[in-house]
């Protein structure tokens, strides 16, 4: 059965990848296909005819092959099905909490009316004025700071200016798909892996050319900067150490977001500089090709690596292979080395809290700090984990309840 | 059946091509995402920072993350933390 009001609905352009092979995009509502030209040809013609027959015989005239009805239907199951059911199926969650914070029409407001920013002129003039300001704050400032007691209302001003500046990254995202004329989702909080994050949906993004959808992921960075600059202006007429605090700590997350293996702007950027979609997933295909190989089993997909320009290629295989080794990393080293901290340390941090409290002395907030950050990052961590082991342990749990095969008769004799 | 081959043939011919030619990718959500800088002065920046620490006694951002870590150590020995005011 096809879904023709369904398959009305798609729209099929070119998909700009690195691939040595055409690729086209389908866009299904909110869902996105990487597609070969047979399927983009098929779904171009079922638009076209009325019915499915006719959609068979003008399919198997184009590709100068007869195309049975039940080979039709296998390959109406194989592409088609997918795509227009696809709204039905769960996709993977990207976050382990996921919370919209601005609909897409609010942060549209703002999107609007700053995608004047990306312009050809005023972009040039922004960089211009940020490597000026940026070169003034690092050439006049040492990075020593002497910040003493901090108050509570300038604390929360840190914070503010802190989560104003996130705000501010994630509308440059908004305002970049508005400058390159697509439609964007809305901005919210999620918790990925174990960082709290804020994050701007464009998954429209994907119908925009490789270098524009670089210019998107550097957007966020782009308007974080625009917005350091009139700090650093009064940094340099203040000297305010706070303000140097932030401008640096602002600085130093540029880093942290353009890490490449954890999905944040910097993974975006090496999968558009790649040109490769799914960029996760496809450097496990490889992994899992390459096995298949030696152990000889047989492989029904060539990995997408396969079909990539040499260059390319070689970008992508090391890649797969540090991005790998960097999970290696983070799971076997950084994680137990962190709970391995967080219960050595902890006993005696919570005890010499517990003496000051009951002896009526306040605990500074030296001590306070430690415990709080500790038992925030324990709790995400070990929220993490749960979330992870779940599935593992519904899928082992449904295995042991699935009824044993029948014995057959032979056995039985 | 339309065809001529024989079922069989027919069969594995359409599965190679069903591999290839008409494989579908869903592209996962494009979520641009910035790890909140809340979690910097929460102390997470801490490691990044431990290296701007001058070996004089002022406080550095890296002190201020964790004042007493940085800031106790054995050239200072008997002196306070300025901040949390504890001794080593």
């Amino acid at each position: 059965m096809i879904d023709f009001e369904a398959i009305q609905e798609c729209e099929v352009q070119e998909f700009d990848t690195s691939s040595v092979e055409r690729k086209f995009l389908v866009c299904f509502r909110d869902r996105h296909f990487e597609v070969p030209p047979a399927v983009a040809e098929l779904i171009g013609l079922l638009q076209s005819c009325g019915s499915r027959e006719e959609a068979r015989e003008r399919f198997s005239h184009t590709r100068g092959k007869t195309y049975s009805d039940e080979d039709f239907t296998a390959i109406l199951k194989q592409c088609i099905t997918p795509i227009t059911e696809s709204i039905n199926q769960k996709r993977p969650k990207p976050f382990i909490v996921k919370l919209e914070l601005f609909s897409a029409r609010q942060v549209e407001q703002l999107s609007k009316g700053l995608k004047i920013l990306f312009a050809p002129v005023a972009m040039a003039v922004c960089v211009a004025i940020i490597a000026v300001s940026e070169i003034l704050f690092f050439t006049s400032a040492n990075l020593q700071i002497s910040l003493g007691q901090l108050g509570f209302y300038t604390l929360g001003g840190v914070l503010l200016l802190y989560i104003a500046s996130s705000g501010f990254h994630e509308i440059g995202h908004a305002a970049a798909c508005r400058h390159y004329g697509i439609s964007h989702g809305g901005v919210g909080f999620g918790l990925y892996l174990s960082f709290p994050v804020f994050y701007t949906d464009v998954s429209n993004v994907w119908r925009l050319p490789k270098k524009q959808r670089l210019v998107v992921n550097m957007a966020g960075t782009y308007f974080q900067l625009i917005l350091l600059v009139p700090l650093i202006i009064l940094y340099l007429y203040t000297y305010n150490p706070i303000l140097k605090y932030f401008i640096l700590t602002v600085n130093l997350n540029f880093l942290v977001t353009l890490n490449p293996f954890f999905k944040f702007d910097g993974y975006w950027m090496i999968s558009d500089l790649l040109g490769v979609p799914n960029l996760r997933r496809r450097t496990n295909e490889l992994l899992g090709y390459v096995w298949k190989k030696i152990t000889r089993k047989p492989v029904q997909r060539k990995p997408f690596l396969l079909s990539m320009k040499l260059g390319y290629k070689i970008f992508m295989a090391v890649y797969s292979v540090v991005m790998n080794l960097f999970f290696i990393y983070f799971f076997c080293y950084a994680l137990p080395l962190f709970f391995y901290r967080f219960f050595s340390t902890m006993p005696g941090l919570v005890r010499e809290l517990v003496t000051l409290i009951s002896a009526g002395v306040m605990p500074p907030f030296g001590l306070i700090q430690p415990v709080f950050v500790q038992l925030l990052f324990f709790g995400f961590f070990a929220f993490m984990i749960y979330r992870m082991a779940k599935p593992l342990y519904q899928r082992a749990v449904a295995k042991r309840s699935a009824p044993a095969p029948a014995p057959s008769e032979g056995n039985n004799a | 059946m339309n065809k001529s081959f024989k079922p069989g043939e027919e069969l594995i011919s359409l599965n190679e091509e069903l591999h290839t030619e008409f494989a579908i990718v869903e592209l996962e959500e494009r979520l641009e995402t910035d790890p909140m800088l809340l979690s910097g002065v929460l102390g997470r920046g801490e490691s990044l920072m431990q290296g701007m620490c001058s070996d004089d006694n002022q406080l550095c951002l890296g002190a201020y993350l964790d004042p007493c870590d940085s800031y106790i150590k054995p050239e200072n020995d008997g002196e306070s933390c300025p901040v949390c005011h504890r001794v080593m």
